[in-house]
């Protein structure tokens, strides 16, 4: 049976985040434009993949996510998924456990779709979340 | 002459900003798809151009959009615009002011339309 558009983009994403999280740079740059256009939680854009310090174990480990929600927008050619995400992980060695809002837009090429853009938004910390957090 | 693509996104993009100080709702209506989807620094997601913050004049408001850097990148018929903003404006009348990294995607259907924006906070 053929996939929706959004199953499809659903799997990609799926294989995106597994690439993350098993520091897999073959399977990335599978479903990862070379000339992509990131840009993080603190303002700054990093164009190419080969550019996103971020992808370096030795900078950020992700061990986990969760998706909290998640919303896929269709523009012909383009889907913009935009989801809140609770990521845990280890920034230089620092362990963190934050949710962000991400938007990442996929861009299909005639063969397969591709990311294009991604943007994250570090979301405020919910108290109670905090309160249990301290326990 | 003819313009380049960088040259005919950088025009709207400019335009936008100009429409977005400006409250012109005629232009905005022209440059931003109806199911443009835009994230603010807070997280906040809304879907659809009639449902953007801009769209409420009385709740927000943005009085000064100076671009610093603008940086274009195609993908075919996408562009992805990066720009450090700075903007100064009014939230529920209250005078709000700093710097913005804005991401806006804009895609070519007979003309460009922006499909998507997220701005994070300096």
């Amino acid at each position: 049976m053929s996939l929706t558009h959004t199953q499809i983009i659903d799997e990609a994403e799926a294989r995106l985040i597994q690439a993350l999280i098993f520091n897999d740079i073959k399977s990335l740059r599978r479903v990862v434009h070379p000339e992509m256009v990131f840009t993080d939680e603190s303002g700054q854009t990093y164009i190419g993949i080969e550019k996103i310090p971020y992808l370096n174990p030795s900078v950020l480990s992700l061990h986990g996510r969760e998706i909290r929600s998640r919303n896929i927008t269709f523009f012909t050619n383009i889907a913009v998924v935009n989801c809140v995400e609770k990521r845990t992980g280890a920034y230089l060695n620092i362990l963190f456990e934050r949710e962000f809002r991400i938007n990442r837009v996929w861009k299909f090429n005639g063969r397969q779709w591709q990311l294009i853009a991604a943007t994250l938004v570090l979301l405020p910390e919910v108290a109670s979340e905090k309160q249990c957090s301290y326990k | 002459m003819n313009k380049t693509h960088h040259e005919v996104v950088e025009d709207a993009d400019v335009r936008l900003t100009d429409a977005l100080v400006n409250g012109n709702t005629c232009a905005l209506k022209h440059l931003l798809h109806p199911n443009a989807v835009y994230t603010n620094p807070h997280g906040e997601v809304f879907s659809g151009a009639q449902n953007l913050p801009v769209n409420n004049p009385y709740m927000y408001r943005i009085t000064l959009m100076q671009t610093l850097e603008r940086s274009i990148s195609f993908f075919n018929n996408v562009a992805v615009v990066t720009a450090i903003e700075k903007r100064e404006g009014l939230f529920m009348d209250i005078p709000f002011s700093g710097l913005y990294s804005t991401t806006r995607m804009w895609k070519f259907n007979r003309h460009w339309q922006m499909i998507a924006a997220t701005s994070v906070m300096i």
